[in-house]
């Protein structure tokens, strides 16, 4: 009996909807009393005094099924944090979602394409460092902590140390471009890391590198920032992968392989013309003039 | 106890049924067997066949000349070529079966002629020629043009930089050998393209000079080069293993392939050796080109030249980052890139369609 007494103390709410019995009302409960959480840091990001530390940008389209916990997740990467959420061609309620979320919010009617949405997210951003993740993917802020942590102790770019699957004979068109691109920057160490995949995190001073714009390209944005010099490192792996069967879905229908691999010769057009016809790399002895 | 028995033996029935079915299907594959075994008897007549003739030619060739091994290589090249043309020259024949013809054939002339050689008979149409860059190693040049001396080459265009009296009498002593002597050593590349320029040959196989290739793996090159492709590499591809566990430089020349749309080339490339080109190839390209391969690769692929593959040859390691080759060979992946993004645009027909970017205003160029 005693028992009983204390549980029913310890959850007030629950019978209020003792009498539907469905789990729904109590999910809505939790949702909002993780609003409650969320506006804390809103309230010190919108103090004119103190800007926020973080801000974590999350491009929308039509991802209402994990956008809530996207955000919640967000929210807890650090105290001061802003989560911008750029909606774009997104009709499933999205919006709602993320209004009632304490995030800032960006809505554009139609889709911006593949992206673009980082570029726009990135342009509002007031954070020391900005943190990139996909809205149709829940990673726990634990996670998420790790590639700010990096970037607050000097890295500039702090990649997802994930390289996909390349114990294949043939890979995918994709991760192929990534380890092709790194090598060919002189950077194989990065493996396969790249801007194209999430979560990343980059410093301030990059931003002001590479630009907004270039954002909307990753491999463009992570080739103009190695080629500036900046600290480009792997920080840990999280399976972006397994965390996404949709994509799989998408995969088959309307592959991002070809925009992809387009996205990374546009980075090697870009690099090539910030460097000397070989990209930079001597041509040891070849005395070409010999033959015409 | 009952029921539970009677839903095990449902379950296997299904499975049963398949079992009876599949009997039937593979008699109905049967006469597909008994066709091939057929056609084996008849492939076995056929080399036969090739070694009757053969001995034929070679009674025929005793009668006229007495003969020295390297005027019977002669002498089997053309005679095959013309046994093979003549029997309907079947242009797409399988390359195994093609070069064991070739084989009976030769031990047929050389058992009736009395004169024996080791000869590698390749039917070709066009002639062929080939390029070695003698390097410092006499021992792997002399293996190199013994190999070469077998196949049916017009000429063997040796160059050599600085070469030593030994190196250079070697050389010499090849009969078809036409030797380039430079006054200072220079890049294994731009002795190829220097030896390319000065053959006239239709079909020219460029190989090491430090790393000896069996003759009958370099027949390959030249059988597919004859008027069937421009370009013929090295086949690495097939033995490539998996993505992890490549090479750097590996992934440059697969994704170079993929970026020209040509992924059935895997990780295959003309940096590496041998590889077999085309009169057509080193017009449209010019032998300059040559001086860098992997630059010369992507301008075949870009100018629609045929380019396929010779099956595999090992060769030495492949540079890797850290190497004192590394940076050549990334530099050439530059130049190639330079090179396919002049001519297909700076995404290379990889379309971006999907992204508003003038909703971005301003773009850093």
């Amino acid at each position: 009996m005693a028992i009983h007494g204390g549980r029913r103390n310890s959850r007030m709410r629950k019978p209020k909807f003792a009498g539907k019995g469905r789990k729904r009302p109590i999910r809505h409960a939790a949702a909002e009393q993780v609003n409650l959480d969320a506006q804390e840091p809103i309230h010190l990001s919108g103090d004119p005094w103190q800007a926020p530390k973080v801000s974590v940008i999350v491009p929308v389209m039509n991802e209402r099924r994990t956008l809530r916990r996207v955000i919640r997740e967000a929210f807890r990467v650090h105290p001061h944090t802003e989560v911008i959420v750029v909606i774009n061609g997104s009709t499933d309620g999205s919006l709602d979602i993320a209004r009632r979320s304490g995030a800032k919010v960006l809505v554009y009617d139609r889709p911006l394409g593949h992206d673009v949405g980082r570029s726009i997210g990135a342009r509002e951003a007031m954070g020391d460092i900005l943190l990139f993740v996909d809205a149709d993917m829940v990673i726990p802020a634990a996670k998420l902590r790790v590639f700010v942590d990096a970037v607050a102790r000097g890295t500039d770019v702090a990649l997802n140390d994930y390289s996909g699957p390349v114990d294949l004979p043939v890979v995918h068109g994709v991760v192929l471009a990534k380890h092709a691109l790194n090598t060919l920057l002189g950077r194989p160490d990065l493996a396969g890391a790249s801007m194209t995949a999430i979560p990343h995190a980059i410093s301030r001073r990059a931003l002001s590198a590479f630009g907004c714009s270039a954002l909307s390209v990753p491999p463009l944005a992570h080739t103009m920032a190695i080629r500036h010099g900046l600290k480009v490192e792997r920080v840990v792996p999280v399976n972006v992968g397994k965390l996404n069967p949709v994509r799989l879905k998408r995969e088959r229908t309307n592959s991002l392989e070809p925009l992809i691999v387009g996205d990374h010769l546009e980075a090697i057009h870009w690099w090539l013309r910030h460097t000397d016809f070989r990209g930079g790399y001597e041509d040891g002895f070849r005395q070409r003039g010999m033959v015409r | 106890m009952k029921k539970k028995r009677r839903s095990t033996k449902r379950a296997v029935r299904p499975s049963a049924r398949r079992r009876t079915v599949r009997p039937s299907r593979s008699r109905k594959l049967r006469p597909k067997t008994g066709a091939s075994k057929r056609r084996k008897p008849a492939a076995r007549t056929g080399t036969y066949a090739d070694y009757a003739a053969g001995a034929n030619d070679g009674t025929a060739w005793r009668g006229s000349q007495p003969g020295s091994p390297e005027m019977l290589r002669e002498a089997v090249h053309e005679s095959w070529n013309r046994r093979f043309r003549g029997a309907g020259g079947r242009r797409k024949a399988d390359w195994r079966l093609t070069l064991q013809r070739g084989k009976h054939y030769a031990a047929g002339f050389m058992q009736a002629s009395g004169v024996r050689a080791a000869i590698c008979p390749v039917p070709l149409q066009m002639r062929a020629s080939a390029v070695v860059y003698a390097g410092e190693n006499e021992t792997a040049l002399f293996q190199t043009l013994s190999q070469l001396e077998v196949l049916p080459l017009h000429e063997i265009v040796i160059v050599a930089g600085q070469p030593t009296e030994s190196l250079f009498a070697l050389a010499r002593g090849f009969g078809n050998a036409v030797v380039v002597v430079l006054p200072d050593r220079v890049d294994p590349d731009i002795g190829r393209a220097l030896g390319a320029k000065l053959t006239g040959a239709d079909t020219v196989l460029f190989v090491d000079g430090e790393q000896p290739v069996g003759a009958d793996q370099l027949a390959r090159f030249l059988w597919e080069c004859d008027g069937k492709l421009d370009v013929v590499l090295n086949d690495l591809g097939s033995r490539m293993g998996t993505f992890r566990r490549r090479k750097a430089i590996e992934r440059l020349h697969e994704f170079l392939n993929a970026s020209l749309k040509r992924e059935d080339l895997k990780i295959n490339s003309l940096s590496v050796l041998p590889f077999a080109l085309s009169r057509q190839a080193l017009d449209s390209l010019g032998a300059g080109a040559l001086s860098v391969p992997v630059k010369a690769h992507a301008l075949a692929i870009l100018k629609g030249l045929r380019v396929g593959t010779g099956g595999f040859v090992r060769t030495g390691t492949l540079p890797d980052y850290a190497d004192s080759r590394w940076k050549k060979v990334a530099g050439d992946h530059a130049e190639a890139w330079r090179e396919a993004l002049g001519v297909r645009g700076n995404r290379m027909h990889f379309a971006d369609s999907m992204r508003n970017r003038g909703i971005l205003g301003e773009w850093v160029t």
